[in-house]
């Protein structure tokens, strides 16, 4: 079978490469199944994930969400599994720093906060675990300022922030997606789609690879 | 239904850690390179899968899609279960990476009797199909209580297990799902395992 019947860009760009005019009926019938699943599962995840979605918009997440609102001198922790599912009377302990017994224990609310009042400075632990598998351990810095209850040395960080990020127009909201340009320095801060693209993306890439490697392996044992 | 780090002992995570990746070498050794494509596609289901979660009676549960992997791979699910849970603790922090291996044996063993059940050609197919959905669920479950009673934790977690059944009904209806869909699109699929 000539390879001008191959429709695949990147197939045939391959095999121009490497100098192969005709493909072999070992190559054909590979590059056919690997178009066939290809073909056939996107469609059943996309079909699952529209069902889905109909059903119940917050589809998407799981894992504990953790957000922290500091009104110094306390600070207020909302957990949540999804923006519509908080962690409701969910068991919380939070450690002091360097201590190993909890400070305080205690369960969230109905809508999934806890709020608890920190007394010396230092590195904060904040556990939550809802007792069927899921764990979650924040830190929380907590600064001389904080437990004073000057609530303006928080302020001032932050002005120092928007300065070295070039945004000099004070009383502006931020953007609720943090834009490209934002330091988003760690994964966990990304929106999930781009989390999902990230590994959905991986998981094609070295299947891909791991692929081109047993099929070049394979064609070479028939040679 | 991953298991967060810091609940199960420190030195059984690590021992499960090493065997899940003597499990990913010996399920993986005799891959063909027509089944790279299926593992790999199937990966990509099961890592998106945990996302689709369930808020049921005050928790929340979601979907593993582990009996169509045990229908779709067989013996060779262990390689894709590994990597959809490697990429989940990666990039969601879903799960950990020290009880990876616990969490890859619990899903691993679902799929693994997944396909057993599944391999059963004497019942209906769509009973095969949706009784190998709900032994994906149903086996990770008790695996994972287990585990916790062992550990120590989780007093509640017994009362979870009416959550977990209710699940496999619906998993069970996904798997079904999912064999007439590829029965009727793509046939061979099945057959392969």
């Amino acid at each position: 079978m000539s390879f001008h019947k191959v429709p695949f860009g990147s197939f045939r760009l391959q095999l121009a490469l490497s100098g192969q005019t005709m493909i072999t009926n070992t190559q054909s019938r590979l590059y056919r199944q690997a178009l066939n699943t290809f073909y056939t599962m996107p469609k059943f995840i996309s079909i699952l994930i529209i069902s889905l979605f109909t059903l119940n918009t917050s589809v998407f997440g799981h894992s504990i969400q953790v957000e922290i609102a500091r009104h110094a001198p306390v600070v207020s922790v909302k957990a949540s599994y999804s923006p519509t599912s908080p962690l409701a009377g969910v068991g919380v302990n939070i450690y002091a720093p360097e201590e190993d017994q909890p400070y305080q224990t205690g369960h969230t609310d109905r809508q999934g906060y806890f709020v608890f009042h920190p007394t010396t400075s230092g590195s904060w632990i904040f556990e939550i675990d809802d007792q069927h598998g899921h764990k979650k351990r924040t830190t929380i810095s907590i600064d001389e300022n904080f437990i004073k209850g000057v609530a303006k040395a928080q302020e001032s960080l932050e002005e120092k922030e928007e300065e070295l990020s070039g945004t000099t127009v004070k009383g502006q909201k931020k953007p609720a997606v943090p834009s490209i340009t934002e330091k988003t320095t760690s994964i966990a801060d990304m929106p999930i789609i781009y989390k999902l693209i990230l590994g959905l993306a991986l998981i094609f890439g070295i299947t891909g690879i791991y692929y081109g490697m047993s099929s070049r392996k394979s064609l070479k044992k028939r040679d | 239904m991953h298991i967060s780090d810091g609940i199960i002992d420190t030195g059984i995570c690590i021992a499960a850690n090493v065997a899940a990746l003597g499990l990913v070498w010996i399920s993986g050794r005799k891959t063909l390179p027509e089944d790279v494509p299926r593992t790999g596609m199937t990966a990509s289901a099961l890592f998106v899968a945990s996302l689709i979660h369930f808020p049921i009676a005050g928790t929340s549960v979601h979907l593993g899609l582990l009996g169509v992997a045990g229908v779709l791979l067989g013996r060779r699910a262990f390689p894709a279960i590994f990597a959809a849970l490697l990429f989940q603790t990666l990039i969601f922090q879903h799960g950990g990476l020290i009880t990876l291996g616990v969490n890859a044996i619990n899903m691993g063993a679902g799929a693994f009797l997944a396909w057993v059940v599944w391999r059963i050609k004497a019942i209906n197919d769509n009973i095969r199909a949706f009784l190998a959905g709900m032994v994906g669920i149903i086996v990770p479950m008790l695996l994972m209580v287990a585990e916790f009673r062992l550990s120590g934790y989780g007093s509640r977690i017994v009362y979870l297990m009416g959550v977990y059944l209710l699940l496999a009904i619906i998993e069970g209806v996904i798997t079904l799902a999912a064999v007439r869909f590829f029965r009727r699109v793509k046939p061979d699929m099945l057959n392969l395992t």
